[in-house]
């Protein structure tokens, strides 16, 4: 796998409108489009608000539309790259299927379907979500800033991926990045250019490097642990995040694993190493 | 142990640091005049079930204002039991432990409809009476700050969390917050943006939108400190030794010798702070949980910590002497 690919990669994404958003009479279609992994919603929702806006409600004096996605009723967290949140919340836990003709070896049957391992669908092609532009969850933030703060919160990443790769001059490497190239790598990263977005971070050298000759490098990960259990239906998104342990930390790889090859190869755009593990209870 | 060789605190020694700081806050908050008051919260992580400490205060700020009102939680929590009776009885009553209450209370499912004005007008006698100002409050819309003290995976320091909202759980932006605690400002670099210092990210324990103060230049910060610490035990020049060469400062001082607005911590306090210390033995042996623990110098870490950002939040840090 080449450098180029992780950047290459796009999800389909079938977009609709909240029906209480809708102010004309004709149905609103769909909008389908493909997006790239590591853009965020921000991206997104400035994209579509091109495409929604002649149906919005508008009126006079009316603050700034204020954008966000819902996924099955979750509303999404826009701090996670795209390809995370689809890895994450798209797969279904498929149950077993119920069997047993014969009523002697029904016991015995439903004994053995307990004990097969349950099993994770493959996401669903186009992944389904639904934009809104009002009532914003309070779980969310309501002070959008046009994609501002999640543009703000991308450079924080990228300043704590490069403490972890180097330490406080990884810091301050980011953080002396000019205006202009901030704003031009903000724009790559949601276009899914990936040859702009490294020409802008290769001067930053956010790789893992041991900062003392005894010291082992740390590799920046950002570890995402959802729990599907049986006796719960895995539709029931709600209590996914509660479900979802999340932790963001340098890991010092060994050599034996090739963690730091993994880091090296499909980090994401704010250089962590995003690693969504689904766990079957 | 890793605070005083390099500046930083493992998990472990964190979770000690803020229990101790915390009961020490609290023993001396009852002898003086502050009202305000850390308390100790812990969360029970999904999947596997760790249990994090973290420190967690909570204050009423008038509105748009940078004239900080000192007034306690309680308060908070009295305010916000009066909106809730009022506009939706049927929650919870918010009990003594205004941490949770206030925190599940901040979370409405729906955005209240009601205007700025109207929290003000519905304000309980008891908060009239705890205000200095209690005309002026009630005029007033009022909003809460809840602070959180964590310890950061990453960085391995304590890092300032800060939710502000409205009364009925609406949270504030960033620009509202910072008229609110201008002194926050001093943070920035000049002519760099306000990400390099302060950015709205998601709370890591209470996985809520709230504001983080970047941690980058802490460890270097408390490293200096403490090892000021030992050459101001019998120096008087401590003052000079406490501001930093860093250039990119996350907690810049606006002159030398003021740490945080508390230059009594530079002298005079670092010679009873360091009078205080017992112990030294193993300070610089190797970190790790299994570690020997100096709680003294755990403690003189988190109060140093915190008396650095205490008068950027308007915050009157409680005397480092013992009495």
């Amino acid at each position: 796998m080449t450098a180029e690919d992780p950047w290459q990669l796009k999800i389909p994404i079938r977009l609709c409108l909240s029906s209480s958003e809708i102010t004309s009479p004709v149905d609103v279609k769909p909008v389908y489009l493909l997006a790239p992994r590591y853009a965020y919603l921000p991206a997104l929702a400035e994209q579509c608000l091109q495409l929604f806006q002649h149906v919005l409600l508008s009126l006079p004096g009316q603050a700034e539309p204020s954008p966000w996605f819902e996924h099955a009723g979750l509303p999404l967290n826009w701090t996670q790259p795209l390809g995370v949140l689809h890895d994450l919340l798209a797969p279904r836990l498929l149950q077993p299927a119920p069997g047993g003709s014969q009523q002697q070896q029904q016991q015995q049957q439903q004994q053995q379907q307990q004990q097969q391992a349950c099993s994770l669908s493959a996401p669903a092609a186009p992944w389904c979500l639904t934009v809104h532009y009002r009532d914003m969850p309070a779980l969310l933030s309501n002070s959008w800033q046009n994609a501002g703060t999640a543009k703000d919160y991308f450079f924080s990443s990228l300043k704590e991926a490069g403490y972890c790769c180097r330490g406080s001059e990884g810091c301050g490497a980011v953080m002396r990045l000019p205006g202009q190239a901030q704003d031009e790598l903000w724009a790559a990263v949601n276009k899914g250019d990936g040859a702009a977005a490294r020409r802008i971070t290769a001067p930053l050298r956010l790789t893992a490097t041991a900062r003392q000759p005894a010291a082992v490098a740390t590799v920046p990960v950002r570890l995402l642990i959802r729990t599907h259990s049986a006796q719960c239906s895995s539709q029931d998104l709600a209590a996914v995040w509660e479900q979802t342990y999340s932790s963001s930390r340098p890991v010092e790889p060994d050599w034996c694993t090739p963690l730091a090859w993994l880091h090296a190869n499909l980090k994401a755009a704010d250089s962590f190493l995003y690693i969504v593990v689904h766990l079957l209870m | 142990m890793m605070a005083c060789a390099t500046g930083q605190l493992t998990a472990a020694e964190f979770e000690q640091s803020v229990r101790l700081f915390v009961g020490w806050w609290q023993a001396a908050a009852s002898s003086s005049s502050q009202q305000l008051c850390w308390s100790l919260q812990s969360v029970r992580m999904p999947v596997t079930g760790q249990v994090i400490s973290y420190a967690q205060l909570e204050r009423i700020v008038p509105a748009g204002s940078s004239e900080q009102q000192q007034l306690p939680s309680s308060a908070a929590a009295d305010a916000l039991q009066a909106l809730q009776q009022q506009q939706q009885p049927e929650l919870e009553a918010v009990n003594d432990e205004a941490a949770v209450s206030l925190t599940a209370a901040l979370n409405p499912a729906a955005t209240s409809a009601a205007a700025d004005d109207e929290p003000a007008a519905q304000l309980p006698d008891r908060v009239a009476a705890v205000s200095p100002q209690p005309q002026q409050l009630q005029r007033q819309p009022l909003h809460v700050h809840q602070y959180s003290i964590v310890h950061h995976e990453t960085y391995q320091v304590p890092v300032l969390y800060i939710r502000a909202s409205e009364l009925d759980g609406r949270l504030l932006s960033l620009s509202q917050l910072l008229q609110e605690l201008p002194d926050l400002q001093q943070c920035r670099e000049p002519s760099q943006a306000d990400w390099t210092f302060i950015t709205q990210v998601e709370h890591p324990l209470l996985r809520t939108p709230c504001f983080m103060l970047h941690p980058c230049q802490t460890a270097a910060r408390m490293q200096l400190l403490l090892q000021q610490q030992e050459l101001s035990s019998t120096q008087a020049g401590a003052a000079q030794g406490a501001a930093t060469p860093c250039q990119e400062a996350d907690f810049q001082q606006p002159t030398v010798g003021s740490w945080g607005g508390q230059p009594a911590f530079t002298a005079a306090a670092a010679t009873a702070a360091t009078a205080g210390v017992s112990g030294r033995e193993g300070r610089h042996s190797a970190g790790g949980p299994a570690a020997k623990y100096d709680a003294p110098v755990l403690l003189l870490y988190m109060r140093a910590w915190f008396g650095m950002l205490a008068g950027l939040l308007g915050i009157e840090m409680l005397p480092f002497f013992d009495a």
